[in-house]
């Protein structure tokens, strides 16, 4: 009697389960609010103030970044090369800036170079054929290389006020960096849900073909996320050297693998045509909550690496599991 | 003095919602040209897909040289002998050709692949089919169509094949290659092997057959020996003949104005100067065999596929049509025959793809809104009864006829002048077939361009107004849908022979 109660108790958790894992960004959710309890127990500095803010201004870089990309990878097309156009992005600004043109305008300049280098990967996709992969591999590389070669192992620094309070800036106590982020992610949910042009990242990921012959403008459209990714990375960047002062030939390092795994874990497939923003987010958010907790925890932050890559390898092997069994039981 | 290769008794076998062959029987002698021939869907290719191993019988036996088989997996067919060379070649294409021909054995030097070994062994297997000009070490992806071909046939006979099935394998080459592929199967003959050869092109059959089978409507019409009295006239009367099913109001929406006129339009090899008009109201048909141009003539009218030569006129305003997005402004729609691949968006919902043509027209305040995309997927998914769960359904899960009806709501959600469509009914069943013709009429009714490409004799008799004839690239008629519109001249015309009038 008491193993029937037992067993009818453990189908519906099971049943519960198994609902909350059929939506990706439900159960990424209950992971992250797991992970939040788990460290809100057991360590004391977790829930202060002043390591949330930390917690969110570390992210932001991060972040902003990945709702072009994410919004690009629905589409079917990765974006490998944004680190390097982050690094020298921010390097032409620190230049600028300390070749004495005022600031607004160095920023100015920044955006604008991170917009060319993003559209020169649109370039490169659409007119030489090359897939976006090898295409953005490629500006990866190149970028970064220009950076060492411009800035020469120097660290930029010496910005002046007017431009540092970009990234010092506080709105209601909240810090500037964290505002933008939030910003830059409202932005994104709207334009891909209520614009057509963006909303169509779905159809082109889903089948380029079809999507061609429902006389949809997939060139422009490369070009133009492309455009976008490079212009906010730059950004990205120019918000970093104004929060540090600095500037140096190591911004921005391995942050495009960062967000393809935290896209990856919040749902969107690299084939395109599937996932939501707010999943990206949340893929990103839990990568930055391991990278924390390790900290908090005092563990050795080698481990960060394995951990990152186990969870990649998890996070898409679920998804795998679970299409798999939804087309046998059809 | 002849033996047997094969011998089929009573074959039958059903897939869902059709029956492929019904009680087949017949034999194949060894050492003979045997041509099999039938129109599109008598059941040629499940036929070669039993005796390949691809699939297995559900009623009836094969006999190889007198011994019952039944192969379950082309391995086991090929290991007993029995091989296919399909249409679309299923070679290796970066590797070159040595590593094609052994793919299954490479010759060994203590454990160790052999390259030299490889390479003389390819070139004596080469020679050995009488194929002196082709290179051991090219790349196969670098060799004409025909030359892969010849690598494909010479794979099985390295393979010591003793009956080698071609399908269709002419319908790609050029006469330099046909004539290569000729002497080959002469030299095949010579050797004691039973080739079984399916073509379209009756004037080859004429040429190569020792016997040929006819197949309709799965079933087994005839098999004879060819002679000098058999001509192609006897061809066509075996392969046709049955009863029309479909009997719509055929000319009753047909306006005088014309809607879209082609003026000696060309494509590369595949369109060759072709000139015809549609009108406001019609649904002209384009019939032909496969590889005659109908869906290349689509391609190019859409924007899909370049013209080399020729113009098009809309409503007497000459345009240009480069791509997709020029084609939908000027009102053309294009349903592929492909629409599982160059169609739909199989991982999205109904309301997406119904949508999907039309984007512009769901805007509420400049922004996306998902009621109106809803609402005008509701309106067709009850217009043309699509059987689905919900409107959020993923496309993937609906049958092939509910598919079909989503892609043409795709199109018509666009509001287009002229509907292009390629196989309309392929796939779908019996009941769904009546609507979409019904749904086609209706179009044509509003006024409206249909141009629909079919292999389906009947399907193209019953629902157009005009139908125009493709073969190789060409125009060989253009008929009104009247009482002298007969399969046999419709199969005629598809072949090549042009009408004495």
């Amino acid at each position: 009697m008491v193993e029937k109660t037992v067993t009818q108790q453990k189908n519906t958790v099971s049943n519960v389960f198994r609902k909350i894992l059929q939506t990706r960004e439900l159960s990424l959710v209950v992971l992250l609010a797991f992970i939040v309890i788990a460290l809100m127990s057991s360590t004391s500095t977790f829930a202060t103030s002043g390591n949330i803010r930390v917690l969110l201004q570390g992210m932001s870089v991060d972040m902003m970044i990945a709702i072009p990309m994410a919004i690009s990878l629905i589409a079917g097309n990765i974006d490998f090369s944004v680190g390097s156009n982050l690094c020298l992005s921010s390097a032409i600004v620190g230049l600028s800036l300390n070749a004495g043109i005022p600031a607004w305008l160095a920023i100015l300049i920044g955006l604008a170079s991170g917009a060319a280098f993003g559209t020169l990967n649109g370039v490169i996709i659409n007119k030489l054929g090359v897939t976006p992969l090898v295409a953005t591999l490629g500006t990866w590389m190149a970028y970064r290389g220009i950076a060492l070669v411009v800035i020469g192992g120097q660290t930029l620094g010496n910005f002046g006020e007017s431009f540092t309070i970009v990234g010092r800036a506080t709105w209601l106590g909240v810090p500037s960096t964290i505002v933008y982020m939030f910003a830059i992610i409202m932005v994104g949910i709207f334009i891909i849900k209520y614009t057509s042009f963006f909303h169509n990242a779905y159809l082109i990921g889903s089948n380029k073909l079809s999507a061609k012959l429902a006389g949809i403008n997939i060139e422009k459209f490369v070009y133009i996320s492309y455009m976008i990714t490079g212009a906010v990375a730059a950004f990205a960047g120019i918000v970093l050297a104004a929060r540090l002062g600095s500037s140096s030939q190591n911004a921005g390092t391995q942050l495009e693998f960062r967000n393809v795994v935290g896209l990856l874990v919040g749902g969107i497939s690299m084939d395109g045509g599937e996932g939501k923003l707010i999943g990206a987010v949340l893929g990103v958010t839990l990568m930055q909550l391991i990278n924390n907790a390790i900290v908090l925890l005092y563990l050795n932050p080698s481990y960060t690496q394995v951990i990152t890559g186990s969870i990649l390898v998890l996070a898409v092997a679920i998804d795998q599991l679970s299409k798999r069994r939804k087309v046998a039981a059809k | 003095m002849m033996n047997t290769a094969i011998r089929l008794t009573g074959i039958t076998k059903r897939f869902p919602g059709v029956v492929a062959l019904k009680n087949v029987g017949f034999e194949i002698h060894s050492g003979e040209v045997h041509c099999l021939v039938g129109e599109n869907g008598a059941g040629k290719s499940t036929l070669i897909k039993l005796l390949a191993g691809v699939e297995q019988p559900d009623e009836g036996t094969i006999e190889l040289f007198e011994k019952q088989v039944c192969f379950r997996s082309p391995e086991e067919a090929l290991r007993a002998g029995v091989g296919v060379v399909y249409q679309e070649l299923s070679n290796f294409v970066h590797l070159d050709v040595a590593t094609n021909l052994n793919a299954n054995e490479f010759p060994q030097k203590g454990g160790v692949i052999d390259y030299r070994g490889l390479y003389r062994r390819t070139r004596e297997q080469l020679d050995d089919c009488g194929l002196k000009y082709i290179h051991e070490k090219s790349i196969m992806r670098e060799l004409s169509l025909g030359t892969q071909q010849m690598v494909e046939i010479a794979s099985l006979i390295g393979q010591k094949a003793r009956v080698v099935i071609l399908d269709e394998p002419t319908s790609a080459l050029t006469e330099v290659e046909v004539e290569k592929l000729y002497e080959l199967i002469a030299r095949m003959k010579q050797q004691g092997v039973t080739i079984i050869y399916i073509s379209h092109r009756l004037d080859e059959v004429l040429h190569l057959a020792d016997t040929i089978t006819v197949l309709k409507d799965g079933e087994h019409v005839i098999t004879f020996p060819r002679d000098e009295t058999t001509t192609k006239q006897m061809l066509v009367r075996f392969m046709v003949g049955r009863d029309v099913e479909f009997d719509y109001r055929t000319s009753q929406t047909v306006q005088k104005d014309v809607l879209l006129a082609v003026d000696d339009i060309s494509s590369g090899e595949a369109l060759k100067n072709i000139s015809f008009s549609l009108q406001k109201g019609e649904i002209l048909g384009i019939a032909g065999l496969e590889g005659s141009g109908r869906t290349e003539l689509l391609e190019t009218l859409f924007g899909w596929r370049i013209a080399t030569a020729g113009t098009i006129r809309l409503e007497e305003k000459p345009v240009r049509i480069h791509n997709p997005i020029q084609a939908k402004k000027h009102g053309l729609a294009y349903i592929t025959k492909d629409r599982k691949m160059l169609g739909l968006f199989l991982k999205q919902d109904v309301k997406t793809n119904v949508a999907a043509a039309s984007e512009q027209s769901y805007k509420s305040a400049g922004l996306v809104s998902y009621q109106k995309i809803a609402a005008n997927a509701k309106h067709y998914v009850e217009a043309m009864r699509i059987k689905c769960a919900s409107l959020s359904q993923l496309v993937m899960n609906l049958s092939g006829g509910n598919q079909q009806k989503v892609l043409l709501s795709m199109w018509l959600s666009a509001d287009p002048k002229i509907l292009l469509i390629d196989e309309p009914t392929r796939g779908v069943d019996v009941g769904a077939k009546a609507e979409i013709h019904a749904l086609l009429r209706g179009i044509a009714a509003e006024g409206k361009g249909v141009l629909m490409v079919s292999s389906e004799l009947p399907e193209i008799m019953a629902a157009c107004d005009r139908v125009i004839v493709m073969f190789e690239g060409r125009i060989t008629g253009i008929l009104d849908n009247n009482k002298q519109l007969t399969e046999e001249r419709l199969v005629s015309l598809a072949s090549g022979m042009t009408e004495a009038c």
